[in-house]
């Protein structure tokens, strides 16, 4: 038998564990269908949900309400996607590419393919605060909080996306 | 309140709605969809790290390998009737001589989760080692992966890792640890066959992290 085998089945599971398992794993396709939005690259999302359950289950015992842990999960994928962008940033900045996948995630076509290189010259917090808005229904009240800025911060982000937005859109 | 720039018959709107729906219907990758505490992340930057996570999976693939086997062999001796050449083959890869590398889980000083500074000071960049009992964790800004650990006076073998996934007798890097004070150094022994950890571990310094 494999060695990995044995070593999950009789890993020692406490109370925490079988908690954060039914409370949190559920939520990992939602999440990866929100951090697909954000970066627009299903492995950087993928990766992304990956790191938000292992920041959560370092912090799970210090969550308010392990029932409801979704807003919770929520921000923190947020989070991991936006430092995920600002690593690929670095790396292109820094000329190496070597890591950094650019290319869209799905083959669009027509209008679809206009607005997925115009959504991809945004800024992260553009990105973000866009597909959180307009897809997902957040608020930018709520935007604001998962971003951790002002609502005249998500506003503006939001302002700037869409007129961004609508000029490439033109000019396409 | 904030004010909304867009309209809901914008046809902006239209289009973005249209746009992320096509991106949200990317189908959940597997190790997103399997109940396991510890994810198998899938990293682009270090290659094909698709794994099998569950218990369950990796059972049943060993089972399947044993059947096949077995069976292979069963029908050879009954086709030839040599039992004796293909007995031993057939109980080798069935039941392997596996066994961790002598030592035992990682003492109280060394528990806990351990930070290696980036050389660029960027936090983004650190490295994390986590060590728990006979497990280990790694976590850089690449990716994570973790695995087992024996430890065996001033020597730390590092196995069973989730990325590389080498059987044991193999896959084992061998370490030795000096600590000094909150400073875990970790010296390599030899060429870790899990070429991904000798980043983050050969002739790194961690920190002790406050738990």
């Amino acid at each position: 038998m494999h060695q990995e085998a044995i070593v999950v089945a009789t890993y020692p599971r406490d109370d925490a564990e079988h908690a954060f398992e039914r409370a949190v794993l559920p939520e990992r396709p939602r999440l990866y269908a929100l951090a697909v939005t954000i970066t627009r690259d299903l492995a950087e999302a993928e990766d992304a949900v990956q790191d938000t359950m292992l920041s959560a289950w370092r912090s799970w015992a210090k969550v308010r309400d392990p029932n409801r842990p979704g807003p919770w999960l929520t921000r923190i994928c947020v989070n991991h996607c936006l430092q995920r962008q600002r690593r690929i940033n670095r790396l292109l900045r820094s000329g190496d590419t070597r890591e950094v996948l650019l290319r869209p995630p799905i083959e669009f076509e027509g209008e679809l393919l206009d607005f997925d290189r115009a959504f991809a010259q945004l800024s992260v917090r553009q990105r973000a605060v866009f597909a959180l808005h307009v897809h997902h229904g957040y608020t930018l009240n709520e935007c604001a909080r998962l971003l951790g800025c002002r609502p005249g911060t998500a506003r503006s982000h939001l302002g700037r996306a869409v007129a961004a937005l609508r000029r490439e859109m033109i000019n396409a | 309140m904030p004010e909304d720039p867009l309209r809901e018959n914008d046809e902006l709107l239209r289009v973005a709605r249209s746009y992320f729906t096509s991106l949200a219907s990317a189908p959940v990758p597997r190790s997103l969809e399997s109940h396991t505490l510890l994810p198998t992340p899938s990293r682009r930057t270090s290659g094909a790290r698709r794994a099998v996570t569950s218990a369950l999976a990796f059972a049943a693939v060993a089972a399947a390998l044993f059947l096949i086997v077995f069976g292979v062999g069963h029908v050879l001796v009954q086709r030839h009737g040599t039992p004796a050449t293909l007995q031993p083959s057939a109980r080798a890869t069935a039941t392997p001589a596996v066994s961790p590398p002598p030592g035992g889980p990682v003492p109280a000083r060394l528990n806990g989760n351990w930070v290696s500074p980036a050389p660029t000071g960027n936090p983004d960049d650190a490295a994390h080692l986590i060590l728990q009992g006979a497990k280990f964790e790694i976590q850089t800004s690449g990716g994570f992966s973790f695995g087992m650990v024996a430890v065996n006076g001033n020597e730390i073998d590092f196995f069973n890792g989730d990325v590389c996934r080498i059987p044991l007798p193999g896959g084992v890097g061998r370490y030795q640890w000096t600590l000094s004070g909150n400073s875990l150094h970790l010296t390599p022994l030899n060429i870790d066959p899990c070429g991904g950890r000798t980043r983050p571990l050969a002739n790194a310094t961690y920190i002790k992290q406050a738990s």
